[in-house]
């Protein structure tokens, strides 16, 4: 329930306004999450889209659609110059940047600002700062969180050498500017060390322009548990509970869940009040995600910060009964935080599967294609997140995410229960899906008692 | 024209506050429906629904050549306000003829021919916006 009346009048700094267009800078069913969290709020939309994705589905549900280039992302989804400019045609007020893309592209936030337009997310600043691993660990440190034992970026492999010996292997290196799981090493001994230093140094390079790394102690058996944020520009973060994404294949989120199965009311506190902590250090504003993993004996330790709207930001809605885009639009617009902590109550268990266009059989290979059916599955408690339609041809030259299966029931047995009638009855023909991978994985016991850690799925495949 | 058809259905709506529309003929089916809160929600129903014979005329079938914009943002026929357009129909053009300019972030692109021929129209009025891919000039190629 909104109760900003309880900020004094005075409090408020500027006077708001809320927008009347905004550009959406993504495309598939994001760009649709975001359009209809503008409809509700009776905000124009204009959707930007490559000519692959001419009959992509939210080209058509936007009021306005301009195409900004051809099929490769930096020619498009990536190409700044182009977005901002259909941005300035279309006299935009603001423009939301989904995921992925330039979500997290201090840069473009940077551009929108000096061209007038606002940018719904956090500043420029605050993502430069949190988007550097390194600086975000020691941010967490300055502000009291548990951090893994770790070092400062490494300047050599002797440097190395010492750091990995001072925490103790296994360690784990890690890019400094990386994200999405990427890039990361596995080290067990120092002539894997020597090996891994060169490598890693290069691929970070070349993957994301800087080769800076740092080390990480290794966790062996760990879970992923992450606090969904709210803050706004008067210095408020609240959070809204946690969701636990231990499921993963080769550090990619196959399920998401909230809340975390394994963890008590007391840890939760503590594990969010540290995300807020960190959040206010670090001067956060708009939606963001802190991660954390938790080891075996409960104990849990910052990783790091994602500075965006996640992909699983649905599964915090279904518990939390809150539509964080909206949220998001508002605290963009200079609003102060619509709910305070007291407001936020979690209720029920929610389950989010990611359905891919891949074929498990292949190693999960990619199958573009034509979908020559679709039928969604639809129950009280089941929502799907989805640019999918019949006759829909996914084209070839984005990631294979084409719909978003989530469920909530009153606790975890109902809601798994709800997801494999869901699994059951989606029909997607024409391409290959990992429809029938989440199917035994739902049917497996390990997960449906909630213990296990993220080598789970390497482990059962 | 179809437009105007459309038009004046969604005024017999407005008029006879309904919410739903739905009409047939000879090799078409439009479907008009309006949300509660009065949005309409384009139906995709018209553009699978091919559209024959004795209905409003269809697109007369594409066989020109065209320029098309490389970039989108807004175009422009002249360098600056006073002076003559870069081309003007019955002007014959080379690949690097310069052909106009878009302005992107305040950034004025000069825009090239890309193809050698005689300029038979123009397509968008100087000064109007313009996205990646859509004609700026037909031409018959030479």
């Amino acid at each position: 329930m909104p109760l900003n009346n309880i900020l004094r009048p005075n409090q408020i700094k500027q006077k708001v306004n809320m927008f009347s267009k905004i550009l959406v800078a993504n495309r598939g069913e994001i760009a649709i999450r975001i359009i209809r969290a503008c409809k509700r709020l009776n905000i124009a939309t204009v959707a930007v889209y490559s000519d692959a994705d001419e009959d992509c589905l939210h080209v058509r549900l936007a009021d306005e659609s301009i195409c900004i280039g051809s099929a490769a992302p930096d020619k498009s989804y990536l190409n700044i110059p182009a977005i901002i400019s259909a941005a300035e045609i279309s006299d935009v007020d603001a423009i939301h940047p989904g995921y992925g893309f330039l979500a997290e592209n201090a840069h473009f936030a940077d551009v929108c600002r000096s061209c007038n337009i606002s940018f719904i997310g956090p500043s420029a600043e605050a993502m430069e700062l949190m988007g550097n691993k390194n600086e975000a660990r020691k941010l967490a440190e300055k502000a009291g969180v548990p951090i893994l034992p770790g070092s400062d970026h490494v300047t050599d492999a002797e440097d190395a050498l010492k750091i990995a010996h001072s925490i103790g292997y296994p360690v784990i290196l890690k890019p400094s500017m990386g994200g999405g799981g990427r890039g990361m090493r596995l080290v067990h001994n120092d002539v894997a060390l020597a090996n891994s230093v060169l490598a890693s140094r290069a691929e970070a390079e070349r993957s994301f322009g800087n080769g800076e790394f740092y080390i990480e102690k290794f966790v062996e058996k760990p879970r992923h548990v992450e606090v969904q944020l709210l803050g706004d520009e008067y210095g408020n973060v609240i959070h809204l509970g946690e969701r636990d994404c231990t499921v993963q294949r080769r550090h990619q989120k196959l399920v998401e869940e909230s809340p975390c199965p394994v963890i008590d009311d007391k840890l939760r506190s503590e594990i969010c009040e540290a995300a807020i902590k960190i959040a206010k250090m670090a001067k956060y504003t708009n939606a963001g995600t802190v991660e954390f993993i938790l080891d075996e004996d409960q104990k849990f330790y910052f990783i790091e910060m994602n500075t965006r709207i996640q992909v699983e930001h649905t599964v915090t809605e279904m518990v939390t009964n809150l539509d964080l885009i909206e949220e998001q639009i508002h605290l963009a617009a200079g609003e102060p935080l619509r709910y305070r902590q007291e407001d936020i109550v979690l209720d029920g268990v929610a389950i989010e599967c990611r359905i891919n266009a891949e074929d498990p059989a292949n190693n999960f290979a990619p199958s573009p294609g034509k979908v020559e059916l679709v039928y969604f599955p639809v129950a009280r408690g089941i929502r799907i997140d989805s640019h999918l339609y019949s006759g829909y041809k996914i084209p070839p030259y984005y990631d294979s995410l084409i719909a978003k299966l989530i469920v909530r029931g009153d606790d975890r047995t109902s809601a798994i229960s709800l997801m494999r009638e869901a699994l059951d009855q989606f029909v997607i023909d024409g391409v290959k899906t990992n429809i029938s991978f989440y199917h035994n994985l739902f049917a497996n016991v390990k997960f449906v008692n909630g213990r296990y850690n993220t080598n789970f799925i390497e482990d059962i495949i | 024209m179809i437009e105007d058809k459309i038009r004046s259905l969604l005024d017999l709506m407005d008029k006879n506050n309904l919410a739903e529309l739905e009409i047939e003929e000879e090799g078409f089916k439009l479907r008009l429906r309006k949300h509660e809160d009065g949005q309409l929600v384009r139906n995709f129903e018209q553009k699978a629904m091919p559209v024959q014979g004795g209905a409003p005329a269809a697109q007369p079938e594409d066989t020109g050549t065209y320029i098309p914009s490389p970039m989108v943002g807004t175009f422009y026929r002249t360098p600056n306000p006073e002076s003559e357009p870069y081309v003007s129909p019955d002007d014959f053009v080379e690949p690097d003829t310069v052909i106009g300019i878009i302005e992107a972030m305040k950034v004025m692109n000069e825009i090239k021919a890309g193809k050698r021929g005689v300029i038979k129209k123009v397509l968008v009025e100087s000064g109007s916006p313009v996205e990646y891919g859509q004609n700026l000039f037909q031409i018959e190629p030479s």
